[in-house]
């Protein structure tokens, strides 16, 4: 079990990731549409809690778990403090360190602890809960293989990360949410048989206007400047738990 | 925590919000089309790659209602999401992760995730006051923020960690050839039932070896040691020594896992009123101060009836009662057949005529040397006519008034102690004067309004707030940077408090929390402020370090700049303060005799 444990793992998030694309390849009439939502949201919630219940018996020690708790209880927290959707900044930020320090494993964790924590202790559980589950898991996972092949421009590394990251988890979250957003009826909607450059397009569209523009940007900002100016002692404090 | 009824209504409001959303796209991207047209706006095209889109054109009432028909099935989804969610609370979490096998570690983080986030805003609410008031960016209060999770977590995770305590008694503590960098080797035995004071330098290694015997050090400071410590016959590994062995760390603020105070000890324990704990009993652990804290660890740790009972520093943490409520416990629990010891700079604080004095001298463990020559008297300063600061507070407290009336004038280069006993309001009263409201605080005529620490600096009892950085040097670095002050000024001021600066490559949290002190006073001391605020200068300080930060407070009155420490350390308060306050029964009253 512990040796297929990895290989599993990947293949859950590689699932994950196609549930993801599904208006891409789901069939576009405005009836089988809202099917194929409705079963992408589903496919999205039971692959999260396969993942977690697999990803169970990687977590060894005490220590561990109280790190962990204790981080996403931090995210959470400064998910709320700073507000709204602008307040993924700085869970951004916890989860890319922790990964970075703790390495890709627990990265993921916490990224998908802190999503949990929060919706379950201020609210807010929907039917985006697996997905923002998934993508704030890979921010995290992202940053610990990031941090490990960069030696001496780690810190550079990181930060170019957290911009690429801010602007990938935005066009993946807007990719699953986008025929919920507009519907069938507008001029952005997919059309099927279309072709792929002019979905692509209004795809695009879509996320420039709803957050690419505007979240993204000031989160991909702030993370890097903050990964910039703290990213050092922040690693370094979180290094020294030595789990 | 939002309740269930929140959570459904929260829900709503998002579903509500969705259907809104999906009509503003619609309106925007042309599709609310249909017969009976409302209203229309000219279609808008952009050609080029995105000659497809359409903007605006027919609002019409069947587009309309059919978008909100096809947004419905999602908008549900959303309900029922919400409705779930409202039974899932932390209690279900916490049961939960007994029973449910297959989530159980995943489970259990999230229960102490859920028990830790009033704790976590406390914390991010205190890291945001201490910047304020070291006049630090906004974004560094991250480090110290972090560092507390940290801390926390280890100490979560010790508790975790901990066996059941087992009853042991008649075996005989033995260390034999301990050592780890610079200290031992240590050979030493300690029999059942005896008390031994601990005395040493600052930094000079008590607090590592009280935490070798507790088998904390390899486990979770990741210091590996050599030589061994046994009980009896057992080794004492992290597993065994927490069954064994409690340790009353030298800042418990950290080590708490539960909420309350209540839940930490547990009802009964809460009940034995042990170091006068019962009176705490309701309050939430994040909200102690430094010596209630420390009172409610030597219970939890009295609690567990150890075999062997650590107690780091108790003196710098505990007014003259708490101290005389400590020696009667250790009597008590060492006629129990109790191994008890306590490190402390001032052993002769506590009264236990029995105790077996030993002192950690460059690395070894010896009986103390002859008592040195009592320090000189300090010089001198000649305290200006004139009243430079003014404070006058009508009240301070949330709920209840802590302290009423407060009215202190302050001449050119005087120094003032407050005391108080623990929980008295001393800390809360230095915080409120480094944060005053509208007309409480003058400095030379000129009204101080919130944190201004060119002006009004405060050195907090917990220094390592205002730490930033990931060693001693860069430390020093930034705070010559904060103030635009030459480089190196800092380092200055340190070195005489220090005496001597230890390696400059270490890690802040690493140095010893009298050298930790020493450094947050000095980088506020390089603000160059015109009124100084010291909590509890002293604890954690040997008596030569006490003298050197006695010798620094003098420096600073030279320059005109008056002070006000906050200490149960009356010996020290004398030295220093020709005036001294003290904090009883809700009133700040001048006192010429008082008890600390």
């Amino acid at each position: 079990m512990t040796k297929l444990r990895s290989p599993l793992l990947i293949l859950l998030s590689l699932a994950a990731l196609a549930v993801f694309f599904w208006p891409l390849w789901a069939d576009a009439s405005a009836l089988e549409q809202s099917l194929a939502g409705v079963l992408a949201v589903v496919a999205a919630v039971v692959i999260a809690i396969t993942t977690l219940v697999v990803f169970d018996g990687e977590l060894i020690g005490p220590k561990q778990l109280a790190l962990l708790g204790l981080l996403a209880a931090l995210g959470a927290a400064l998910r709320v403090a700073t507000g709204g959707t602008g307040g993924f900044e700085l869970v951004f930020l916890v989860v890319i360190i922790a990964g970075a320090a703790l390495g890709p494993k627990f990265g993921f964790l916490l990224g998908a602890m802190t999503i949990l924590v929060s919706s379950i202790f201020f609210g807010g559980f929907g039917p985006w809960t697996a997905f923002q589950l998934f993508a704030t898991a890979w921010v995290g996972a992202g940053a610990g293989l990031v941090s490990r092949r960069f030696g001496r421009w780690r810190i550079a590394a990181l930060a170019l990360y957290g911009v690429v990251s801010s602007y990938l988890f935005g066009l993946v979250m807007n990719l699953w949410f986008w025929p919920f957003a507009v519907g069938p009826t507008t001029s952005i909607s997919y059309v099927a048989g279309a072709g792929i450059a002019e979905n692509l397009t209004s795809f695009l569209t879509y996320s420039l206007l709803s957050s690419t523009l505007t979240w993204d940007t000031v989160r991909a900002i702030s993370v890097a400047s903050a990964l910039i100016f703290f990213g050092r002692p922040l690693i370094r404090t979180l290094e020294r738990a030595k789990l | 925590m939002t309740g269930a009824l929140g959570r459904i209504k929260l829900a709503a409001g998002l579903a509500t919000g969705f259907v809104a959303l999906r009509l503003i796209y619609a309106f925007i991207f042309s599709g609310l089309s249909g017969e009976r047209v409302l209203f229309s706006i000219p279609e808008v095209t952009p050609g080029g790659v995105f000659r497809h889109i359409t903007f605006f054109g027919d609002v019409s009432a069947e587009g309309i209602l059919r978008n909100i028909e096809l947004a419905l099935p999602f908008a549900l989804s959303i309900m029922v999401f919400g409705t779930i969610s409202a039974f899932i609370t932390p209690q279900v979490i916490r049961t939960a992760s007994m029973r449910v096998k297959p989530l159980r570690n995943l489970l259990t983080a999230l229960a102490i995730s859920l028990s830790a986030i009033p704790g976590v805003l406390a914390a991010a609410k205190e890291a945001r006051w201490a910047r304020r008031i070291r006049g630090e960016r906004p974004l560094s209060v991250l480090v110290p923020i972090l560092e507390r999770m940290v801390q926390r977590a280890t100490a979560v995770g010790l508790e975790l960690g901990k066996a059941a305590p087992r009853a042991l008694s008649g075996k005989t503590l033995r260390v034999s050839g301990f050592g780890l960098a610079g200290l031992g080797p240590i050979n030493c035995d300690f029999e059942p039932g005896s008390v031994t004071l601990l005395s040493g330098e600052t930094g000079s290694g008590k607090s590592t070896f009280l935490q070798a015997i507790a088998g904390e050090l390899l486990e979770h400071h990741g210091r590996p040691s050599s030589g061994s410590i046994r009980l009896g016959d057992q080794v004492l590994d992290s597993l065994a020594a927490s069954s064994y062995v409690a340790l009353v760390p030298q800042l418990p603020q950290h080590s708490f896992v539960s909420e309350t105070v209540s839940q930490e000890l547990g009802a009964k324990v809460c009940g034995l009123n042990i170091m006068g704990t019962s009176l705490l009993s309701d309050r939430p652990t994040f909200s102690l101060s430094h010596g209630e804290a420390y009172r409610v660890a030597v219970a939890r740790a009295a609690a567990r009836k150890p075999a062997v009972l650590l107690i780091d520093e108790p003196s710098a943490a505990l007014d003259s009662k708490g101290l005389e409520e400590l020696a009667e416990l250790v009597e008590k629990l060492s006629a129990s057949g109790t191994i008890c010891l306590i490190a402390d700079h001032r052993p002769q604080m506590l009264a236990l005529p029995q105790a077996r004095l030993l002192e950690i001298s460059e690395g070894k463990l010896s009986p103390p040397a002859a008592k040195k020559a009592p320090m000189p008297q300090l010089r001198k300063v000649v305290v200006g006519n004139e009243v430079t600061s003014k404070i006058e507070i009508s009240s301070i407290g949330a709920s209840e008034e802590l302290i009423g009336e407060i009215s202190l004038e302050l001449r050119q280069a005087q120094c003032v102690a407050i005391t108080g006993a623990n929980g008295s309001g001393k800390s809360t009263l230095l915080r409120r004067m480094a944060e005053p409201e509208k007309g409480e605080l003058f400095v030379h005529g000129v009204e101080v309004l919130g944190a201004h620490p060119r002006r009004v600096a405060l050195v907090p009892d917990r220094p390592a707030q205002f730490f930033v950085t990931d060693s001693l040097a860069s430390e020093l670095a930034r705070s010559d940077e904060i103030v635009g002050a030459e480089k190196g000024l800092t380092e200055l001021t340190l070195r005489s408090i220090l005496g001597k600066l230890p390696d400059e490559n270490t890690h802040p949290l690493d140095l010893s929390i009298g050298t930790q002190l020493a450094l947050s006073v000095a980088m506020q001391l390089s603000h160059k402020p015109q009124l100084l605020l010291l909590d509890e200068p002293v604890q954690g300080l040997d008596p030569e370090s006490r003298e050197f930060m006695a010798e620094t407070i003098r420096c600073v009155q030279e320059t005109g700049c008056a002070v006000v420490i906050a200490t149960h350390d009356l010996e020290f308060a004398k030295r220093l303060s020709t005036v001294i306050y003290e904090i009883s029964e809700q009133r700040l009253r001048q006192a010429s005799e008082v008890t600390a």
